[in-house]
């Protein structure tokens, strides 16, 4: 069977198929030849294992993925399942993996923020505070860091991710941290831009108040 | 006068993930970039003069709808790609697509 065929089998019972293909539909997406579409296929696999309460085999699905964006995010993914039904011990362990896989050098900046980001805000909705504050300061860092980079597209990139991350603080009004990344923004037009987007939302926060 | 350029993205990879879209769109260039694995070039024209806030409309028949915003304030030579009908996800998915064809 060619990596096609398999593909399109996958999304065959992806859409159609009930959870006791589960197994099969695991095997074709591992057996698919070109790495980057494996990962797309067990990503897509392991979202449907999740909406079928599948999460354990979510979960080995995961952990089978090459080092990649993916694999992060199919990781965050099972672990906010397993924190929404109660599960926390498990679902911090792998937030904490999802975490790992993130930091892999093969990553732009922007992409390891942009993973960051998104743990953090799973974690806060968890109610993991402490952590998820820890968690963004190393969404921030990488952004940063991708800031100062020598190629303009992976420096817009990370400003952009900051830019999402200060307002995402200015909407729960957290506007001190919000000005404080907005602050130290290296891109001139993007940083006016968010200082514009969090005065609206100090703005309304006063305005509720 | 119609003029016909090409825009290019550079990636390291061809899955969505690869592409950073926000309310600006996605970031491309009139160059090639230097220190990519692959520079996934789009055609566009746009008519008359090359100012800030020009737009071009995507040419490539597999990105129809798209266009692109002459944005220089945002980098030297930098376009912003849009696609006014789709959500975010979706900007992406198609754009993978897109690549998987071309560069693959």
């Amino acid at each position: 069977m060619s990596d096609a065929e398999k593909i399109e089998r996958i999304k065959e019972i992806l859409q159609n198929g009930n959870s006791t293909a589960s197994f099969e539909t695991i095997s074709l997406a591992l057996s698919i030849s070109d790495e980057e579409d494996r990962d797309l296929y067990l990503l897509d696999t392991i979202r449907w294992l999740v909406k079928n309460n599948l999460w354990q085999n979510a979960y080995g699905a995961a952990q089978l993925m090459s080092e990649s964006y993916e694999k992060s995010q199919a990781l965050q993914e099972v672990a906010d399942y397993t924190a929404s039904i109660g599960h926390l011990e498990k679902a911090f362990s792998i937030f904490a993996e999802a975490e790992k896989a993130s930091t892999i050098d093969r990553l732009a900046e922007w992409q390891k923020a942009e993973l960051l980001h998104n743990i953090a805000k799973s974690l806060r909705r968890t109610k993991a505070v402490f952590k998820a504050d820890e968690v963004w300061e190393k969404a921030i860092a990488a952004a940063q860091k991708g800031e100062e980079s020598p190629s303009s597209q992976d420096s817009y990139d990370s400003a952009s991710v900051l830019a999402e991350i200060a307002e995402y603080f200015a909407a729960e009004e957290r506007v001190e941290k919000a000005l404080g990344i907005a602050r130290e923004m290296k891109n001139i037009d993007r940083k006016e831009k968010v200082l514009q987007q969090i005065s609206v939302y100090s703005q309304q926060v006063r305005r509720v108040a | 006068m119609e003029i016909t350029l090409t825009l290019f993205r550079g990636l390291n990879g061809t899955n969505p993930s690869a592409f950073r879209v926000d309310e600006d769109g996605v970031s491309v260039f009139e160059n090639p970039l230097p220190d990519y694995k692959f520079n996934l070039p789009i055609r566009a024209v746009y008519q008359n003069e090359k100012i800030a806030g020009v737009i071009a409309e995507i040419i490539e028949p597999a990105l129809k709808g798209g266009i692109a915003e002459y944005t220089p304030q945002f980098g030297e030579n930098h376009w912003s790609l849009r696609f006014p009908d789709l959500e975010t996800q979706d900007v992406k998915v198609l754009l993978s697509k897109y690549a998987k064809i071309v560069l693959k």
